[in-house]
């Protein structure tokens, strides 16, 4: 029996022979590579353990509570399409046509912008608003933005505050065809997100409502708000969708319109063409009126 | 005292180093791969079957995934989100012309020289003097450039303080760039009163 090493208090003892040392030095080699390979792998499966904790507590954690949320808003989306597409598909006459043959048309006509200013000058004057205005000159179409062409158009007048405020307003609105189209896109998403934690069916009844001519709205203001406010039950939503409705902007919109409506039936004007001051200079008389110096472009597509 | 009884094999002083390492090698080489193996098992056995147990994420649908897999399906489904949310506007919107947008959205942003005029008028009301100490006779807009003439009137010698400190406040507003300060100067009007008339100008931010 070769000497070997032995622990009394070892369950374990390795007998070693002193020729195997030799002659087993392959085995050995063996055994050790063996074990050193099975101690690298081991390590890579720890590394592996650990990095899974890690990427759970990272990424697989947050994604995790944030899933249902998602998932459920998916759901409502999807829901809400159906229900949109579906009144789309409903809705009579298309404003896409509208926008190319008033709001933005084409071709190289001014008539359609002067007889715009004609009625805004018309009904200022009725209101004692304009009290005087110089002819208007047309000046020479350049390119504008958007695939656009713009004819500036120039004029001098004096008027009162309140009649500059209201020229003001009526080039901000023009172009606009429906409801929808006074609505920043940020006003646009917060009121379609309320219909998420409403019914999501109301996004019918809220592109129903955006898709409301806007004179018409001007007129009948009050019976198309009821309409919408009637398809929202919860007391936020309900509060959310009468501060739109009594927002400055749509106030003002219908304060405008609303006189306005016989005129621009009457002379075929609606949809109004799109126009944006270019350029204004206004002086303050003694008096508080005003001397202004305006030009403003009427848009179109360009051919 | 020890029970422990080491028997050792006499150490041969001839032996070279070399007989030295290898047998301290033939020692290790058994004890390591039992470890290593049972190591190397009992972290197979987790990886393959607790690890996925553990840090597996189930879907609402029972679809259990990693959380790489998670994470990439979480990201996935805000994009498509995104994406509906587009549809949606695009749906409920009854006009939906990239152009025309376009065209909407930056005159909504324009400022108009009723803007102009409103936001001076708060920046003087903040100064704490009378109403119509500072008068704004005239505002030119031409695109982005503004240019204001005016008057701070009725406060006697104060008018130059009173215009100074109006125009550094106007530089903390937000929509002003570009201001270009007026001459400060006081002048006497015919009826023996004090006055100083500006001119200034700034830029508004493109839309």
């Amino acid at each position: 029996m070769a000497p070997c090493i032995r622990h009394s208090v070892s369950v374990l003892t390795f007998p070693l022979h002193e020729d195997s040392l030799c002659t087993s030095s392959v085995s050995v080699s063996v055994r050790l590579a063996a074990g050193l390979s099975l101690l690298g792998i081991s390590c890579l499966l720890l590394s592996d353990h650990a990095t899974a904790v890690h990427s759970m507590r990272e990424t697989g954690l947050p994604a995790a509570v944030e899933l249902p949320a998602l998932e459920q808003r998916m759901r409502i989306l999807k829901e809400q399409n159906e229900v949109a597409e579906l009144q789309a598909a409903l809705s009579t006459g298309s404003a896409q046509e509208m926008l190319d043959v008033y709001a933005l048309p084409s071709g190289t006509g001014s008539v359609r912008a002067l007889a715009q200013l004609d009625v805004v000058f018309t009904i200022l004057e009725q209101r004692n608003d304009l009290l005087e205005v110089s002819a208007v000159s047309v000046g020479t179409r350049v390119d504008g933005p958007e695939q656009t062409t713009v004819l500036p158009l120039s004029f001098t007048a004096h008027m009162t505050r309140e009649g500059w405020k209201r020229f003001v307003l009526f080039t901000n609105l023009s172009g606009l065809m429906t409801v929808g189209d006074t609505i920043d896109d940020v006003a646009f998403v917060d009121l379609l997100s309320l219909t998420e934690q409403e019914n999501p069916a109301t996004v019918a009844a809220l592109e129903q409502f955006f898709s409301v001519d806007l004179l018409r709205y001007a007129q009948e203001s009050r019976a198309f708000d009821n309409a919408l406010l009637k398809s929202f039950s919860s007391e936020s939503a309900l509060q959310s969708v009468r501060a739109f409705l009594d927002s400055p902007r749509l106030q003002s919109m219908r304060d405008l319109l609303n006189p306005l409506v016989p005129t621009l039936r009457a002379s075929r004007l609606w949809p109004l063409q799109f126009m944006q001051i270019q350029e204004v200079s206004q002086h303050l008389r003694d008096d508080g009126t005003l001397d202004v110096t305006v030009t403003v472009g009427a848009y179109g597509r360009t051919n | 005292m020890s029970d422990t009884n080491i028997q050792t094999r006499p150490f041969d002083s001839t032996q070279d180093d070399a007989q030295s390492l290898s047998a301290i090698l033939a020692r290790v080489a058994n004890p390591l791969l039992l470890f290593s193996s049972s190591l190397c098992l009992l972290l197979f056995l987790s990886w393959m079957f607790l690890l996925p147990k553990f840090t597996g994420v189930q879907r609402p649908d029972g679809v259990s995934m990693t959380p790489r897999g998670i994470a990439a399906y979480t990201q996935k489904l805000s994009a498509d989100l995104a994406d509906a949310q587009e549809h949606r506007t695009t749906l409920v919107r009854a006009v939906d012309d990239e152009g025309y947008r376009a065209l909407v959205d930056a005159r909504t942003k324009t400022f108009s020289s009723l803007d102009i005029e409103r936001e001076l008028r708060l920046t003087a009301a903040r100064l704490s003097e009378e109403d119509g100490t500072i008068v704004f006779s005239s505002i030119t807009v031409k695109g982005v450039q503004v240019a204001v003439e005016g008057d701070v009137r009725n406060v006697g010698t104060r008018s130059l303080t009173i215009l100074a400190a109006f125009i550094d406040s106007l530089g903390g507003l937000s929509f002003i760039s570009n201001l270009q300060r007026p001459a400060f100067a006081r002048e006497t009007l015919p009826d023996g009163s004090m006055h100083s008339p500006f001119r200034f100008s700034f830029d508004l931010p493109a839309s």
